[in-house]
């Protein structure tokens, strides 16, 4: 291999001195080992017999890499050669490695020992988060997600809200339409900070801070209303199976409502923009209560069946008040966009 | 619009400073919030004033230690970022 590649670069022309060397290195080395190899092979065969085949493979593949390098430098051969020979970028700047490329190299050269380490687990992270939890929430294919987008925007005529559940354990959101899961609000979170920077740059108020601002402002509203969530329902000794993860997860669903609103307000204007919004927050609404209910309502009450009782009645107050908080929050978290 | 994760950190640790000031003898009986006042039935649920009661004895007790800690940090990084 190492010949074909000399010849090609011989008939261009090109020269590039120092990976060329390289590969003359690299096969004078090989020399050296197979002769090595020749002469050990006889006092301990089996041993340096394997010895000298690891070296030969090594050797090889530290040639091919090296004829490689030459071959790719040849391609931006001509910067090169004006340079002297030195590797420069694009503007003539000589191309620094720098901290990032260090980083970069030792990532890339450890990157065999991370799959045993995700492989089993770092045990301080198994600890603190449910990493195989957390890949529950992440199976999801495109059916499931067209589906609940569907869903989160019409939710009238759904008939059945219950998860499946298997042996126990909720089905994953591939299988269940009903199911939560994480994708769609991480996704629809990072839209919404992209139609956010949209937004504001169109209105000519756009600076770099101003899209942190809005990314943490939405981060911090999302962390406290999974926090007062769970601070209710802990006030109102609700025993129900909702991990905070399944909140996070109910709290990021309007942000789908948030982007259709921001986006008809960007394209039609104001009424465009309280036409689509009124409409996603009535169906945020009816879709956070009727998922809720099922999990926080003792069972006759999720029924529809009226049951009396001051427990009952404070489990329907605090339904109502999470689902109510959602169009409030979809319509704070927007107005001042699209001013 | 300026609602970051730092004021929603401050928000918080000054909401625990508050919680963890009030005292059981000299406030919390008197206004009849305290750890032994109405505990009621052994099998009945607690209603929300009980569990709010024992919410704040155990802020109070849990978060005792941590507090010195990050509020030094705070007072620290104040005095020394402003």
């Amino acid at each position: 291999m190492g010949k074909k590649w000399e010849k090609s670069r011989r008939e261009n022309g090109k020269k590039c001195g120092k990976n060329r060397k390289m590969g003359k290195k690299w096969e004078k080395i090989r020399e050296k080992w197979r002769k090595k190899k020749a002469k050990k092979i006889g006092k301990k065969p089996e041993k340096w017999g394997k010895m000298g085949e690891k070296w030969e493979k090594n050797g090889e593949k530290n040639q091919k890499k090296w004829e490689k390098r030459g071959n790719m430098e040849k391609n931006g051969g001509k910067k090169s050669r004006k340079n002297g020979g030195k590797i420069r970028g694009r503007k003539g700047k000589r191309r620094e490695v720098g901290w990032a490329g260090l980083y970069w190299s030792v990532l890339v050269r450890t990157g065999p020992y991370w799959s045993i380490l995700v492989r089993t687990g770092p045990p301080q992270l198994c600890r603190w988060l449910p990493v195989g939890r957390l890949k529950y929430y992440f199976a999801v294919d495109s059916v499931y997600v067209g589906r609940k987008l569907r869903l989160l925007l019409f939710p009238f005529r759904h008939p059945d809200w219950q998860v499946r559940y298997q042996q126990d354990t909720p089905v994953a959101p591939r299988f269940d339409v009903n199911a939560p899961d994480l994708y769609i609000p991480a996704m629809a979170f990072l839209t919404y900070i992209l139609l956010a920077g949209l937004a504001l740059g169109t209105q000519n108020r756009f600076s770099p801070d101003s899209l942190g601002l809005v990314a943490s402002s939405a981060l911090a509203w999302l962390l406290l209303e999974v926090l007062s969530v769970l601070l209710s329902l802990y006030l109102v000794t609700v025993s129900t199976d909702l991990t905070p993860i399944d909140l996070l997860a109910f709290a990021g669903y309007k942000y789908v409502g948030m982007i259709v609103g921001l986006l008809a307000g960007l394209l039609l204007g104001r009424a465009g923009y309280y036409a689509a919004l009124s409409w996603c927050c009535l169906s945020s609404f009816i879709f956070t209560i009727r998922t809720l209910r099922l999990k926080l309502l003792s069972e006759a009450a999720a029924e529809g069946v009226p049951v009396r009782g001051a427990r009952n009645q404070l489990r329907m107050y605090l339904t109502t008040a999470i689902g109510a908080a959602q169009p409030l929050l979809m319509y704070w978290l927007t107005s001042h966009l699209l001013r | 619009m300026a609602f970051t994760l730092y004021s929603l950190l401050q928000a918080s640790l000054l909401i625990v400073n508050a919680v963890a000031v009030l005292h059981e003898e000299r406030f919390l009986r008197h206004v009849g919030w305290g750890s032994d006042q109405g505990i009621g039935g052994f099998g009945e649920e607690p209603g929300i004033k009980a569990q709010l009661t024992n919410l704040i004895r155990s802020i109070r007790t849990v978060m005792r230690v941590p507090l010195i800690a990050l509020n030094s940090i705070t007072i620290v990084l104040l005095l020394l970022f402003g």
